[in-house]
């Protein structure tokens, strides 16, 4: 995770029943926690089950009307590997189920 | 995936059995009740296809499939006609069918609880409708099938 500035490709991760997908250069390093892992980004910290791998490439497909109308989640599309449909990560904009919580802050 | 006996007219031409009025129907159970898809609008029946589901998804949305290398949505049609429990499937399927039209136009998984017969079925006979998904009723060997039309999915919603 800790490669040359241009980085291509995605990190996949299971978290629950489905597989997701962020882009590599968005992750800047991954910690392996008691319950999984921890994916850090320049925004949030995702909390993955597994850590599936990298792949190079992968083709987007952007999320469908049936999709969009029954699930509201934000994402950046969706895409397949191997035979699994996959969901792509919008690193700006994360779903809140994936993020590990907010570190406490202590107000004096 | 393993593939039912299918026809694949294409997504936007006449069934190969369409004659006038009349409309070849693929008659499936979703849950309690019995569903008419016109056939020209079905691409093809699966049974055995892998489902993941989305969390926090709406129940209609059942999760993601694999087909023909790209991503597709399984909708729980059963839910999608407001349908009763039904009985447990013995040979639960999947319709891969188009849905919607102009932009909207998109092919997903209709699951459902098994795939009976093909029937024909005329647009004088068939009565009701709720404006959307379903075209009205009609009945087929004395019981009530829903017959659907699938371009109008979302039809109610996008308005």
């Amino acid at each position: 995770m800790s490669g040359p500035a241009l980085r291509s490709g995605y990190v996949l991760m299971r978290h629950g029943k489905t597989l997701w997908a962020v882009a590599d250069a968005a992750v800047r390093s991954v910690t392996r926690v008691e319950n999984g892992y921890r994916l850090q980004l320049a925004a949030a910290e995702l909390l993955a089950d597994e850590v599936v791998g990298i792949v190079p490439s992968l083709k987007p497909h952007p999320i469908s009307p049936a999709v969009r109308r029954f699930w509201a989640m934000p994402t950046a599309g969706l895409a397949v590997y191997g035979h699994e449909p996959l969901v792509l990560l919008d690193p700006e904009e994360l779903p809140a189920s994936l993020r590990c919580d907010p570190p406490s802050v202590e107000v004096s | 995936l393993s593939a039912l006996p299918t026809q694949d007219p294409g997504p936007s031409e006449p069934g190969p059995n369409a004659t006038g009025s009349e409309i070849s129907h693929l008659l499936v159970r979703a849950g309690g009740y019995l569903c008419a898809l016109p056939l020209p609008a079905v691409r093809r029946v699966l049974r055995g296809v892998v489902v993941h589901p989305l969390p926090g998804a709406a129940p209609e949305l059942r999760g993601l499939a694999e087909f023909a290398g790209e991503p597709l949505a399984v909708l729980d049609l059963a839910r999608l006609v407001r349908a009763p429990l039904g009985a447990n499937p013995a040979h639960p399927v999947t319709i891969i069918a188009w849905i919607g039209q102009g932009e909207s136009r998109e092919l997903v998984g209709l699951a459902a609880d098994g795939a009976l017969d093909v029937v024909r079925l005329s647009e004088e006979g068939t009565v009701g409708g709720d404006g959307d998904l379903v075209r009205g009723e009609a009945v087929v060997g004395g019981e009530v099938v829903r017959v659907l039309d699938l371009e109008a999915f979302g039809r109610a919603t996008a308005s």
